[in-house]
């Protein structure tokens, strides 16, 4: 080939190639800009660019939706559902990371002049008014064309004409991709809320605990900050207030809660007149400082408040008062009354005490209460009796689950020095001599029974013997008397190899290995609809109570039991106290239980009660 | 010139100096070798070759060495 | 505006445009412009100095020039003493050489060194317990500056030496010092190679423009696929090393020689294609260096322009000094005849490899790494009889196969070694790594886990294998003296649409947009 017609071929040839890149980045669309024709996969093109990939969902699906929830990535902790409850709506869940008024502004106007609209909520936090136009030169941050008024055809492009790498890796997650949430694919696609199913089982509660988890979430050091974009944020607001009016759609503004060292880094007068400037455009719900702004458990980091303070948020407006908040939760804001409000709002923080919204809860664990214990699973009688006067003389309060659940949830008290009395596998030997001794002093406690083994004392398959456990009989005499709550061991999940049959045997709830998430999950929710079923029949309730047998459990086995509506866990770790916090129901999962034998002493106990 | 060859020999042992007239354009003669021999023909010859001369045309080949030498009036 | 960007592409293809577009006479305006415009898109700081630097050596040539006519003039004069008058003469043009020289060195010094030695100073003043303590300049590096400095200072000495006439025109004189692709890669290029090409006004020659955009190609992808791939996981290393087994460290040391050599050799042809494109030819600066077999030649075939400028304008003066050889000749009677002639040559070698060293970096490991280039070197001459003896009575002859390849793994050996030194920022640092690799070499955690220990992934090591294959295959091709693309315009097109193909694709695909790995911008929440 001639020099010259090789000069001719290299332009050709640089098309060609560009031509190929582009199909290719256009086939697996990374960003979801050309509909994802193969993968069809919204949650990843959601995270590499929420902004473009939920509007093309939305285009495909806003017949499902009739109303939005507008703002940056703390609004992913409002729940759509609890929206529909209280709206009667069906809410799509459209906030995007990053925050940039501008786009809440172009949203707007899209579904507002695309699709029927009842209901508009719009979050705004603090860094609303700290940027403003952001995102817009990455492919990761830019707005979709067609909301935002720049040129179609080069948007296009720009996504055709971009390095295939990004689609390639697209196809390599692809084969790593599970069940669950992981970096490259957090959100719910139906609801366009983020995917906190792993984020949201962890176990929240010592302080300790929590700040070495969040080393350097929560640095606080900036002071003095100020509010650069106050002007244009309230500008968006107005243009938007403006635009549901027009359409007579009701627009709910909500000005989320906020971290206290994010509050307090920024000048007190940069705040009263971001807040001026909102409410001179708009009333508004105002939840930035409140009690719970002090204490970072409430946060996942610095500029991001948890799913469970939605919740507070999303009750407080509605007037929910089956959930608990903390007094001076939120204020409806009006020109009006916005001056005297951020006066009292400065001259008197709202603060509140630790212990009005925490309490320590120890949890001791028993097993077989026998005439002559030989293992350390085994107390005798006389030992329980008088571990049990121990606790009652020292004033101690034995407490349910319920009540836990009550304190946590519904704003519900605690007894002065609550403990929580449990009893693993549902011996025989608890009717015969727990429970009396418990009566007597005044005590409760919870059993946790395995259901298949209610009332047998061989084994299910093979019959070989067992200890005896009490039957559905005794289950109800105890229950009925008020001492004794029986909760849920797994219906058969703490299976004992040499005596069973089979050759898939669970000693744990934990997933076998090189178990797939359907047959686990499958397998788990089989096991609690068992045991409901059997508890419903015989016993009259549910249980919202469980103990992990081994004090086995994985992540996975955290997501899939919540998921399934119980609210307690019990695990066998003792690395961390139980500190229930009102309003954050991960207070109440995995909580630390104490193993009580017959060696314990009286000192050693008040080690455990006290901490 | 058969001073010169003598010279060369005993400074470039096992290179065939003879065998090309290209010996710095190919690196055959390395810029150590031409040192080392600029202090040699300096001696040998009562010349003074200065770092003006030190350019491949006056190293390529035997004969031009010879031509350099001469040149400054070596002996 | 970094050169591997589509950026660049994009200057540089309306630069080639508007060149060929303009009648002859004017092109030399046309590069001068694009070098302007490259360079104000850099730092117009950076510009300013340029042009004082240009400024500066131009006229000092044309004083050189003058002193130089006027030496002539007065030699001619009759009854005049030539002698006497060059002896009068060589005086005054040596001390404005050396002025000049002194000027352009000191700022290089300045730029590239001035914060280090500073920070030397402090350590210095913090031991003797003062308090006082220098504020660093934090001057910004111009762009290229050791290029333009070197190449500006050959032009000086040549045209005191008289061997080319200074440029008066100031313009194409500016080209000389600035022409963009060297600004950017080098290579010191020589006057009176360079400047007819710039300003003669090139005629399109389609056969050179298809060898520069071939050779732009295969630069990107050594840079792109080796070198880019390399530096974090060397970094990581480097950075790290503690944390790293003595074999790990070696290998990041040896993937450190081909990241250097990948990244500058890239960066090279890069810019010599660029330059083709406007007809351009410049000065080669690597051939191969792996392949060498001695530590002198692999310093023939590394940076080959700095090498050939150390050459013309250090080693050989120094070598010729008076001075020097005066030295060497009163070395004589105490280390006896041979060596006494090697002193010269050794202490110029290392005197040489010395600044080669403080060229890289005003640390003192690479003042280390210059000394053991230049120990090395000089050993060899020393031993050379002691090793030709050797090998004659072990029989080898040193045509074989395989000494020659000993010969090329001794010598990459000691290169690697050598790369301890230049890599570190510390003396100490490359010494503690050293240890670490003979010391703490970690046969038992050798294995596959250890590839991927430091960064790379299986998919960055299929791409380096890969990658490194063509490479070394191309180079072996070249090696045995086979011009590949001449070799390959004489295959059937498909074959050449195909490699163009693919490497217009990778370069594509890798220039094409910021890639930023899934989950960057989202963090934890």
């Amino acid at each position: 080939m001639s020099s010259k017609k090789w000069l001719v071929m290299l332009p050709l040839t640089l098309l060609l190639v560009m031509g190929c890149c582009a199909v290719f980045n256009m086939l697996i669309d990374p960003f979801g800009v050309f509909g994802d024709p193969i993968l069809d996969w919204y949650s990843y093109n959601e995270t590499n660019n929420p902004r473009v990939a939920k509007l093309a969902w939305l285009d495909e699906h806003y017949q499902q939706y009739d109303s939005y929830v507008i703002g940056s990535s703390s609004a992913a902790s409002y729940n759509v559902e609890e929206l529909n409850d209280y709206l009667d709506a069906s809410f799509y869940n459209l906030f995007v990371y990053g925050c940039d008024t501008r786009d809440y502004r172009d949203f707007a106007a899209y579904v507002l002049e695309h699709y029927t609209v009842k209901n508009i909520v719009l979050n705004l936090g603090i860094n609303e008014a700290v940027y403003y136009d952001e995102g817009e030169d990455d492919l990761n941050g830019r707005m979709h064309a067609k909301a935002s008024g720049r040129s179609l055809p080069l948007f296009y492009l720009e996504y055709a004409l971009t390095t295939t790498l990004q689609s390639v890796e697209k196809l390599a997650f692809r084969l790593r991709d599970t069940e669950l949430p992981q970096v490259f694919d957090v959100f719910l696609v139906e609801s366009g809320c983020y995917d906190k199913r792993v984020r949201d089982v962890e176990k929240i509660g010592d302080p300790a605990v929590y700040d070495r988890a969040y080393t350097g979430e929560f640095s606080t050091s900036e002071q003095g900050g100020q509010l650069p974009y106050v002007k244009e944020c309230a500008q968006m607001v107005a243009e938007i207030r403006d635009l549901c009016a027009e359409r007579g759609v009701n627009l709910m503004v909500i000005t989320s809660p906020v971290y206290a060292g994010q509050w307090n880094a920024y000048e007190e007068s940069a705040l009263r007149a971001y807040k001026t400037a909102l409410a001179e455009v708009t009333d508004y719900w105002d939840f930035s400082c409140t009690p719970i702004s002090y204490d970072n458990r409430y946060f996942y980091d610095q500029t991001h408040f948890r799913n469970a303070v939605g919740t507070m948020v999303l009750a407080e407006i509605f007037g929910n008062d089956q959930v608990w908040r903390p007094e001076r939760f939120g204020a409806w804001i009006t020109a009006g009354n916005c001056q005297t409000y951020l006066d009292g709002l400065f001259s008197d923080p709202p603060t509140a005490k630790v212990e009005d919204y925490t309490a320590d809860v120890p949890v001791l664990l028993y097993h077989s209460i026998v005439e002559e214990p030989g293992s350390y699973l085994e107390v005798s009688p006389e030992t329980f009796d008088a571990q049990m006067r121990f606790l009652a003389e020292n004033g101690y309060h034995a407490v349910t689950t319920q009540e836990l659940i009550d304190y946590v949830y519904h704003g519900g008290e605690l007894p002065d020095k609550p403990v929580l009395i449990s009893f693993d596998d549902g011996y025989q030997n608890n009717y015969d001599y727990a429970w009396p001794i418990l009566r007597e002093h005044d005590l409760k406690a919870t059993i946790y029974a395995i259901g298949v083994s209610v009332g047998h004392d061989r084994y299910k398959d093979t019959q070989f013997e067992m200890t005896p456990h009490f039957g559905f009989e005794e289950a109800r005499r105890m229950v009925e008397s008020g001492v004794i709550d029986v909760q849920s061991h797994t219906y058969d999940m703490h299976q004992w190899p040499p005596f069973e049959s089979g050759d898939r045997i669970r000693q744990t709830m934990a997933p076998l290995e090189g178990e797939i998430y359907d047959d686990y999950a499958a397998a788990l929710n089989r096991d609690v609809a068992a045991y409901n079923q059997i508890a419903k029949k015989e016993l009259g309730y549910e249980f919202t109570s469980l103990a992990f047998p081994g004090g086995d459990y994985t992540t996975l086995t955290e997501v899939l039991v919540h998921q399934a509506g119980i609210p307690v866990t019990m695990s066998t770790r003792t690395d961390s106290r139980n500190i229930l916090v009102r309003g954050l129901p991960q207070s109440l999962y995995a909580l630390s239980r104490w193993s009580v034998m017959e060696e314990t002493t009286q000192a050693d106990l008040l080690e455990v009660l006290n901490g | 010139m058969e001073k010169l060859l003598r010279i060369l020999e005993e400074n470039c042992p096992g290179i065939d100096v003879l065998g090309s007239d290209r010996l710095i354009d190919d690196e055959i003669l390395t810029s150590l070798d031409v040192v080392v021999l600029v202090g040699e023909l300096n001696d040998a010859f009562g010349v003074s070759i200065t770092v003006d001369d030190l350019v491949p045309e006056n190293f390529n080949s035997v004969q031009a060495m010879y031509d350099l030498i001469c040149r400054l009036g070596g002996k | 505006m970094s050169v591997n960007s589509a950026a660049f592409l994009l200057f540089l293809a309306v630069a080639v445009a508007v060149y060929y577009l303009v009648p002859k006479r004017g092109r030399y305006l046309v590069l001068l412009a694009a070098s302007a415009f490259f360079y104000l898109c850099y730092s117009l700081k950076a510009a300013i100095y340029l042009l004082f630097t240009v400024a500066a050596t131009y006229g000092a040539a044309l004083g050189l020039g003058a002193l130089r006519r006027r030496e002539r003039a007065e030699a001619a004069a009759e009854g005049a003493d030539a002698a006497a008058v060059r002896r009068v003469w060589l005086r005054r043009r040596r001390l404005a050489l050396t002025a000049i020289l002194v000027l352009n060195f000191t700022t290089l010094a300045l730029f590239k060194y001035l914060d280090s030695w500073l920070g030397t100073a402090n350590s210095v003043l913090a031991l003797a317990g003062l308090s006082f303590r220098f504020r660093p300049l934090e001057l910004l590096l111009p762009l290229g500056i050791s290029f333009y400095i070197f190449q500006t200072s050959g032009y000086l000495i040549d045209v005191y030496r008289g061997k080319v006439e200074p440029e008066r025109h100031f313009l194409k004189y500016a080209l000389f010092a600035a022409y963009f692709p060297q600004m950017i890669q080098g290579s010191i290029n020589r006057f009176q190679k360079l400047q007819p090409q710039l300003i003669g006004g090139n005629e399109f020659s389609a056969d050179q423009f298809k060898y520069g955009v071939q050779l732009m190609i295969w630069g990107m992808l050594k840079k792109l696929l080796i070198a880019d791939t390399l530096a974090p996981a060397v970094t990581e290393v480097f950075d790290h090393f503690t944390q790293y087994s003595g074999a790990v460290i070696l290998l990041a040391v040896v993937l450190y020689c081909l990241q250097l050599y990948c990244d500058f050799s890239g960066g090279t042809d890069l810019v010599r294609g660029a330059s083709q494109l406007f007809g351009v030819e410049m000065m080669e600066n690597f051939r191969r260096p792996y392949f060498a077999h001695t530590v002198d030649e692999f310093w023939r075939r590394w940076h080959i322009s700095l090498g050939e400028w150390m050459k013309d304008y250090l080693f050989y003066p120094l070598a010729l000094s008076k001075g020097l050889n005066r030295l060497g000749k009163a070395l004589r009677p105490v280390v006896g005849p041979r060596l006494g002639k090697l002193a010269v040559p050794c202490i110029s070698t290392l005197v040489v490899f010395l600044m080669v060293g403080i060229w890289q970096g005003p640390g003192l490991s690479n003042i280390a790494y210059g000394l053991w280039n230049g120990g090395l070197m000089s050993l060899a001459m020393i031993a050379q009889p002691a090793s030709v003896k050797l090998r004659e009575r072990l029989g080898i002859g040193h045509e074989t196969r395989w000494f020659r390849v000993v010969q090329v793994a001794r010598t990459f050996a000691l290169v690697v070694v050598g790369r301890y030194f230049s890599r570190s920022s510390q003396l100490l640092q490359a010494l503690r790594m050293l240890k670490r690799t003979v010391c703490s070499f970690g046969w038992r955690s050798l294995g596959p886990d250890a590839l991927f220990s430091f960064g790379l992934t299986p998919v960055n090591w299929a791409v380096l294998l890969i990658s490194t294959a063509v490479l070394v295959a191309v180079s072996a091709l070249q090696e045995r003296g086979i011009p590949i693309r001449k070799t390959l315009e004489k295959k059937h097109w498909a074959i050449q649409f195909t490699v163009l193909f693919v490497g217009i694709l990778v370069i594509y695909v890798f220039l094409s947009g910021d890639y930023i790995p899934a989950g960057y911008v989202y963090e934890s929440i």
